[in-house]
C-alpha cells in the first residue's frame, strides 16, 4: 500500500465573487522513500497540493489517505499531532523564527515530543550536523545567509524524524550553486533516513535531480512520472 | 508541551519590538502605580479620619451604663455610672488598654450676656484628654483635637472652658471672655456657673466644633450636682485591637458591672458613609484603569500577532495545536502584565513614599474644619490589588487576539505578507 494516496482532490478558492479552481481532480500516490518533484508554472496548483498533503489546508473534494488514515476526518488538534509526528515542512522563504537561534529553531518542533532536554539537544546536534551547520547553532537567522537559513529549515523539518518532508520551492530564493547544495543535502537525507521528500519547483536543474517528476498545469497532473 | 517551555520564546517575542513593548509596559506600570496612589490616598484619608475621630472624642470604645443606648438618649441622667472606679480598674486590667478617661456630656445654654445659645457640653478629665488626643505613627498628624487659640483645660482652673471654633465664631467669643453656662442638674433643678473662655479647639467634626464646649469633669459634676459619670472612654494601644477588647468587655464585664460597650465604628456613622462612598469611587477608578490597560495591551498583542501571522502559521504547520498557540500568546500577555505590574509596584511605592514625605496639602475633609496634609498609605492588599489588576487586565486583553490567531487557516497564515 502507498504511504500517501490522494483521490480526486479538488480545491476551490473564493476570491470575492470569483471562484478559482486551484486543483481540478488530482489522483496521486506517494511511496516510501520517494524523492519527488512537483513541476509546473506558477498557479499550476503545486503549493495547494503540498498544503493538502501536509494537512494544513482542507480539500474541497476528495480524500487523502496517509498510511491508510483519512486525514480529512481528523480534528484540528489531531491534525496538529499528525503533522508533528509525520510531516516536516521546508518553505520557500525559510520561515525561521527570528528571535530564536538556529539551534533553538531546530529544537522548537521537538518541544511537542516527550523528550528530555538531553535527548532533544542530541537530536538537534545530529540534525545540524546532517545539514553541515554544527558550528552555527548559536547564530540567529538574520546572521545567516539564505542557503544557511534553508539548511536550518531542513534540519528543523528533519529533527522530528517525520516520514515525509514537504518542501515548497526550497531553492527559489537561493542562487544556483546554493540551490544545488540544498538539493544534494535533501538527496543525501532521503537516502540516509529513507525520508520521503516531495518538493515543488519550476527550476529545470532541480527537476533533473528528482527521481520522480510530476508535471502539473492548471490544477491537474499532466505527467506523473514513473514511481521508483 | 508545557507552558514553561514556551517562556523563553514568549519573553523574546515581547523584546522583539522593544519600543512598542516599553510603551505598553509603561501603560501597565502607570495603571498599577495609579491604583497604588489613589488607593493609598483613600487609605490615608480613612486612617486620618478614623484616628482623628478616635483621638478627638470617640476613643476606641465607649462604656455606658446598661440600657443607655436604648433609653438614655431620652433620660440620660437615669443611666449614669454611679461608681466608675471598679469599672475603670477592671478595664485597666485588660490587655492593650492604654487609657480610660471619664466624661459627662449634657446639653446646656451658653449666655454671653447679649445672646444665649444651646451647647453640647462635655465634662472631661483634662489630663486624660491630653493623652487621648495624641496621635502617633501617622505622618503630618499629631493630635485629634487641636487647640487653636489660648490654652488647654486644667484642673487648676476649674472654671475655664474650651469652645469649638464654630461656636466661638457664632457667639463672637474669644479667649478671656466670660460666659454663663446654665443647665438642669441631675435632680432636675436649674444651676448655672460663670466661666472664662480659656481656649478654642478644632476637631475633625464640624458638628462638634459648632456646638461643642468642654469643661473639667469635676466642675461639670458640681454643675450637675452628681458624682457619677456618663461614660468611660477607652483608648487602646492600636485600633486593630478594638474587636478583641470589645469582645472581652461583652463577655467578661458587661454583666458583672451592668455596663454596655460601643466600638468607635458603631458611633462614627458619618465616617462609615464616607468610607462606603470613597470605596465605590475607588472601584470605578480601578475599572477605568483596567479598561485603559486592556486597550493598551490589546493593541500591542493584536499588532504583534498581525505582524507575526506567517510565523504563527509556521508554528502550527510544525505541529503545534491551536490551543498551544493560544497558550503562547496568552503567556506573552501575562508576562507583559507581570513585568508591567512589578514596575508599577516599584513606581507606585516610590511615588507614595515621596508624596508621603512631602505631604499633600488638603482642604478640610467633609464634615471637618481643619486643613490637613495627606500622605499615601500603602498596604499589602493595595499592592496585591494593583498587581492583580495589571496582570489580569494584560492577560485577558490578549484573549481575543490569541483566539483569533489560533483559529487561522495555516495555509492562509503562511501566505500572509
Amino acid at each position: 500500500m502507498s504511504l500517501i494516496q490522494a483521490q480526486s482532490l479538488k480545491k476551490l478558492y473564493r476570491l470575492g465573487k470569483t471562484v478559482v479552481e486551484a486543483l481540478r481532480g488530482v489522483d496521486l500516490s506517494i511511496e516510501e522513500g520517494e524523492f519527488t518533484a512537483l513541476a509546473g508554472p506558477s498557479g499550476s496548483g503545486k503549493t495547494t497540493l503540498l498544503n493538502l498533503l501536509g494537512c494544513i489546508e482542507v480539500p474541497t473534494e476528495g480524500v487523502i489517505l496517509f498510511d491508510g488514515i483519512d486525514i480529512g476526518r481528523l480534528t484540528a488538534s489531531q491534525k496538529a499531532d499528525f503533522r508533528a509526528e509525520n510531516i516536516g515542512f521546508v518553505f520557500q522563504t525559510f520561515n525561521l523564527i527570528p528571535v530564536l537561534t538556529a539551534f533553538e529553531n531546530v529544537e522548537f518542533p521537538l518541544l511537542k515530543k516527550n523528550l528530555s532536554r538531553t535527548q532533544r539537544h542530541k537530536r538537534v546536534e545530529e540534525a545540524l550536523e546532517a545539514v553541515g551547520l554544527a558550528q552555527l547553532g548559536r547564530h540567529r537567522p538574520d546572521e545567516l545567509s539564505g542557503g544557511q537559513r534553508q539548511r536550518v529549515a531542513i534540519a528543523r523539518a528533519l529533527v522530528g524524524r517525520p516520514r515525509v518532508i514537504l518542501a515548497d520551492e526550497p531553492t527559489a530564493n537561493l542562487d544556483r550553486q546554493t540551490g544545488l547544495q540544498i538539493l544534494e543535502i535533501m538527496q543525501d537525507l532521503n537516502q540516509r533516513y529513507r525520508t520521503v521528500f516531495v518538493f515543488s519547483t519550476h527550476d529545470t536543474m532541480v527537476m533533473n535531480l528528482a527521481r520522480r517528476l510530476i508535471h502539473m498545469r492548471d490544477g491537474r497532473l499532466i505527467a506523473k512520472g514513473p514511481q521508483p | 508541551m508545557t507552558t514553561v517551555e514556551f517562556l523563553p520564546l514568549a519573553f523574546r517575542n515581547i523584546r522583539r519590538n522593544r519600543m512598542r513593548s516599553m510603551v505598553t509596559l509603561a501603560a501597565i506600570a502607570f495603571g498599577a502605580a495609579a491604583i497604588i496612589l489613589a488607593g493609598g490616598f483613600f487609605q490615608d484619608t480613612f486612617l486620618r479620619m478614623r484616628e482623628g475621630l478616635i483621638h478627638s472624642h470617640l476613643g476606641h470604645i465607649q462604656i455606658y451604663k446598661r440600657g443607655y443606648w436604648d433609653q438614655g438618649t431620652a433620660r440620660p441622667f437615669e443611666y449614669l455610672i454611679e461608681s466608675p472606679k471598679p469599672v475603670v480598674e477592671a478595664l485597666g486590667s485588660l490587655p492593650n488598654v492604654q487609657l480610660i478617661t471619664p466624661r459627662f456630656s449634657f446639653s446646656g445654654l451658653l449666655s454671653t450676656g447679649e445672646n444665649t445659645v444651646s451647647v453640647m457640653v462635655q465634662g472631661v478629665n483634662p489630663d486624660g484628654e491630653v493623652r487621648l488626643r495624641r496621635i502617633e505613627g501617622i505622618p503630618h498628624a499629631d493630635t485629634g483635637l487641636a487647640i487653636l487659640e489660648g490654652t488647654d483645660l486644667s484642673n487648676d482652673d476649674p472654671f475655664g472652658v474650651l469652645l469649638g471654633q464654630g461656636l466661638a465664631r457664632a457667639t463672637r467669643l474669644s479667649v478671656g471672655d466670660s460666659v454663663i453656662i446654665l443647665t438642669n442638674t441631675v435632680a432636675g433643678s436649674l444651676n448655672a456657673y460663670d466661666f472664662t473662655v480659656r481656649g478654642l479647639f478644632a476637631s475633625p467634626s464640624k458638628e462638634f466644633d459648632d456646638r461643642g464646649l468642654r469643661m473639667p469633669l469635676e466642675t461639670a459634676q458640681r454643675l450637675l450636682r452628681t458624682e457619677a459619670v456618663e461614660s468611660l472612654i477607652v483608648l487602646l494601644r492600636d485600633t486593630r485591637h478594638t474587636e478583641s477588647v470589645l469582645a472581652q468587655i461583652h463577655h467578661g464585664m458587661a454583666e458583672t458591672y451592668g455596663i454596655e460597650a460601643k466600638a468607635w465604628h458603631e458611633l462614627a456613622d458619618f465616617y462609615n458613609r464616607v468610607v462606603a462612598l470613597y470605596r465605590r469611587q475607588f472601584v470605578v477608578l480601578i475599572a477605568i484603569i483596567a479598561v485603559i490597560v486592556v486597550l493598551s495591551v490589546f493593541n500591542t498583542v493584536n499588532m504583534s500577532i498581525t505582524e507575526r501571522t506567517r510565523e504563527i502559521g509556521t508554528i502550527m504547520a510544525l505541529g503545534f495545536r491551536p490551543s498551544e498557540v493560544r497558550r503562547l500568546l496568552l503567556l506573552e500577555g501575562l508576562l507583559m502584565g507581570i513585568v508591567g505590574g512589578v514596575f508599577g509596584l516599584l513606581l507606585g511605592t516610590a511615588l507614595a513614599h515621596l508624596l508621603s514625605i512631602v505631604g499633600i496639602p488638603m482642604p478640610p475633609p467633609p464634615g471637618g474644619t481643619v486643613e490637613w496634609r495627606a500622605a499615601i498609605k500603602v498596604v499589602p492588599e493595595l499592592l496585591l490589588m494593583a498587581f492583580g489588576v495589571a496582570t489580569l487586565s494584560a492577560f485577558f486583553s490578549s484573549w481575543y487576539p490569541a483566539r483569533r490567531a489560533s483559529g487561522l487557516v495555516i495555509a492562509d497564515a503562511l501566505r500572509h505578507t
